[in-house]
């Protein structure tokens, strides 16, 4: 064996120099984590550290059918960085500008603006342009076609926005998301909290070229998508009421007008229409006025469908029964020891049975109805049907109408309410008093909400009908419902709302407009509320039309201008929800062809 | 090896310094490999969620375009465009009764076989008649 493969001193030195070496790398180690470290860290943490927000999806909102109302997708801010441009890629540049619907010169124009200060300013001093937007709302297919380009320096910024792939259909129902992505109407904004989920985040570092180093990832809260909505309308007989009121539109040019369709027994609505209307994809284009939900924002007398409210009551009170007989030829009548002052008449009635009241819409009939009735049980009654408080329509602004005390009526009140003057309500307060008779007497709430559920469509919660009190009994609403009957019958006031074999039940209204503090014999609100088959309600629809103007002049009575739209929803209804004839159908000769019509 | 000398121990030093060496360096290239397979995977891994981001991009995008498709506005223009001809369904079209529809067409369809009264099943025991 050797003694050693080395004289002693420089084995010595070697070993002194390596020893220094690590030393030295020690120290330096030491430094660099102990003396520096604040300072060091302060920078890596500037320089390197990133914090990324993940966008969390928002949920969809869809018919009681799943077919999509609202829904979210990305759009791409397209534009340039004039600083990365390449002159071999300008060839290339009529391609783009033809992809982005813009001119070649537009984008030259771009390429030239390179710093934010005037050309004669010196650029040294200017601050450079990072990036000019050239197009804005680019879908994801046409960014692929652009990115195929391969042009340097173009790129895009992606934004979440909110698509409504039916335009204006119930527009006044789905509400609107901002340009700030900001819920700001209907269901949008009311069930926010669901359908906004939770964004994400996560920390990590990036490199010197600013990419995200991946490795580096400290924390991550992954996103959480928004829950899907699911709503009772039908998209089908929402467009179905839309077209009927664009006919109505077109023929009458009201000021507004509204139809509502809702279920008979658990009073989910099923559609739900205002003209005008507008287009949830521009809604910023939209006049003011267009964007309201007239159906529960505006008031307005309702006419002879509020009779339905006097004559329920007496026959509940078993005060007369459809039989009982009143003299309607008087104009006056003594009530609590006054002689009052009778409303008018459309057409001159001497004697008049409580289902002739009804179905020929007796104004003095009403009256003396309600004068048996008295102030106090005929107010309760107005309360109890849901006059004079809000329905509970989730969103959208909804007022409580104008119902007065007794103790604050005149003289003439009590004979002037049970026409429908002297009182005013929204369309859907009118809409539920009547599907309350469908009902079998108990007023619901409306609803809109059918369920909510996840992104993996697992159920989160559901939503049931929501009774809100028993007004009058089921007895005296079957009556009520064989009454409103006669009103859609030859001798009725509404022949042209009837549907044979279909049991239609309903009443007109026709109230006039004050104007300037006097009623106007010139402007009207017509409406037909009803339902069917009166002997086992299904839908309860209403339609109202606010001043409506006639061809040929003249006044625009409920039973011209709004029951054969009633009846035009209801036969289709009737095709779409397949709803049974109540009496036996004759055999159809043309169904029974089978394919050879 | 001699081991009582000064030398010896220097020796020994200096094998046990490039073992030390050789094993610290060997650590030290594993942490670096191992630190570039975990950024590697980290960058597939990040691929991925990016993949699957572009995927669920282009999923809304054709869920969106889909619903359009569907809007009964951009179905009635097609009908007007492509000269289809369709109408809503009539009422005069239409066979309304109380019964089962899809009975009926079938029974329609097969009247032997639907609309026959129906022979209640019996079981015999074998030998029985």
């Amino acid at each position: 064996m050797s003694k050693g493969f080395a004289s002693n001193y420089r084995i010595v030195f070697l070993a002194t120099g390596i020893f220094l070496c690590f030393g030295g790398v020690a120290a330096r180690l030491v430094d660099l984590h102990v003396w520096q470290r604040a300072e060091l860290l302060k920078y890596v943490e500037q320089a390197r550290r990133t914090f990324v927000v993940e966008n969390a999806r928002r949920g969809n909102i869809c018919d009681a059918n799943k077919e999509i109302l609202a829904t979210s997708r990305t759009l791409i801010d397209i534009g340039l960085d004039p600083h990365m441009l390449r002159p071999e890629d300008e060839a290339r540049w009529p391609d783009l500008a033809r992809l982005l619907g813009i001119t070649a010169a537009d984008i030259r124009a771009a390429a030239a603006r390179r710093f934010l200060a005037t050309p004669e300013d010196d650029e040294r001093e200017a601050k450079p342009v990072q990036w000019i937007k050239l197009a804005e709302g680019v879908d994801e297919n046409a960014y692929d076609e652009v990115k195929k380009l391969q042009i340097r320096g173009v790129y895009g910024n992606r934004i979440y926005r909110r698509f409504y792939p039916h335009n204006s259909l119930a527009a006044h129902l789905i509400g609107y998301v901002n340009k700030e992505n900001v819920p700001a109407a209907g269901v949008e904004h009311y069930m926010d909290f669901f359908l906004r989920g939770q964004d994400g985040w996560r920390e990590s570092e990036r490199n010197g070229r600013r990419q995200e180093q991946a490795q580096f990832q400290t924390r991550e809260v992954p996103p959480i998508a928004g829950y899907d909505v699911k709503l009772s309308i039908d998209m089908y007989i929402q467009h179905m009421i839309e077209a009927e009121l664009q006919l109505i539109a077109e023929k009458y040019a009201p000021a507004k007008a509204t139809i509502i369709v809702s279920d008979a027994h658990t009073g989910f609505i099923l559609g739900l229409a205002n003209y005008p209307t507008f287009n949830l994809n521009e809604f910023n284009k939209a006049p003011l006025d267009a964007l309201r939900n007239y159906a529960v924002t505006d008031v307005f007398e309702p006419g002879s469908t509020f009779k339905i409210v006097a004559i329920s009551g007496a026959l509940n009170e078993r005060l007369v029964t459809p039989d009982s007989v009143f003299d309607v030829g008087s104009n006056e009548v003594e009530y609590r020891g006054r002689h009052l002052h009778l409303p008018k008449d459309d057409h001159p009635f001497q004697d008049l049975t409580v289902a002739g009241i009804i179905s020929h819409s007796s104004n003095r009939g009403a009256a003396h109805l309600a004068m048996l009735l008295g102030d106090q049980r005929f107010y309760d009654y107005t309360r109890a049907f849901g006059f004079g408080e809000k329905t509970g329509f989730p969103f959208g602004g909804e007022v409580d109408g104008l119902l007065a005390p007794p103790k604050d009526w005149d003289g003439l009140t009590i004979t002037r309410m049970p026409m429908g003057q002297a009182v005013a309500a929204t369309p859907m307060q009118i809409h539920y008093a009547m599907a309350t008779i469908a009902n079998g007497g108990v007023l619901q709430h409306p609803q809109l909400f059918r369920e909510v559920r996840d992104e993996n469509d697992d159920l989160v919660f559901s939503l049931g009908d929501q009774p809100h009190r028993r007004v009058i009994t089921e007895r005296t609403a079957q009556t009520m419902a064989r009454l409103l009957m006669g009103v859609a019958s030859p001798d009725g006031t509404a022949p042209e709302a009837a549907i044979p074999h279909f049991e239609v039940a309903g009443k007109t209204g026709t109230s006039q407009k004050v104007i300037d503090g006097k009623y106007s014999t010139t402007h009207h609100v017509a409406s037909f509320v009803g339902f069917f088959p009166a002997s086992r309600p299904q839908v309860v629809v209403s339609v109202i039309v606010d001043d409506a103007q006639m061809p040929g002049g003249g006044v625009a009575y409920g039973r011209i201008v709004a029951a054969p739209s009633f009846r035009n929803v209801a036969l289709r209804l009737i095709q779409y929800l397949d709803i049974k004839p109540v009496t036996e159908f004759p055999r159809n000769r043309l169904a029974l062809q089978g394919d050879r019509w | 090896m001699n081991t009582s000398t000064a030398n010896a121990f220097i020796n020994q030093l200096l094998v046990y310094t490039l073992v030390m060496l050789v094993f610290t360096g060997s650590i030290g290239f594993g942490t670096v490999w191992l630190r570039h397979e975990i950024s590697l995977a980290a960058d597939r891994n990040k691929k991925l969620q990016t993949d699957f981001a572009e995927i669920q991009r282009k999923l809304d995008q054709f869920t969106a375009e889909i619903a359009a498709a569907r809007s009964p506005d951009t179905l009635i223009r097609l009908n007007s465009e492509m000269r289809l001809g369709l109408v809503p369904p009539r009422q005069e079209q239409s066979e309304q009764g109380p019964v089962n529809v899809d009975q009926w067409l079938a029974g329609r369809r097969n009247p032997g076989l639907f609309t026959a009264e129906i022979q209640p099943v019996v079981f015999r025991r074998g030998g029985t008649r």
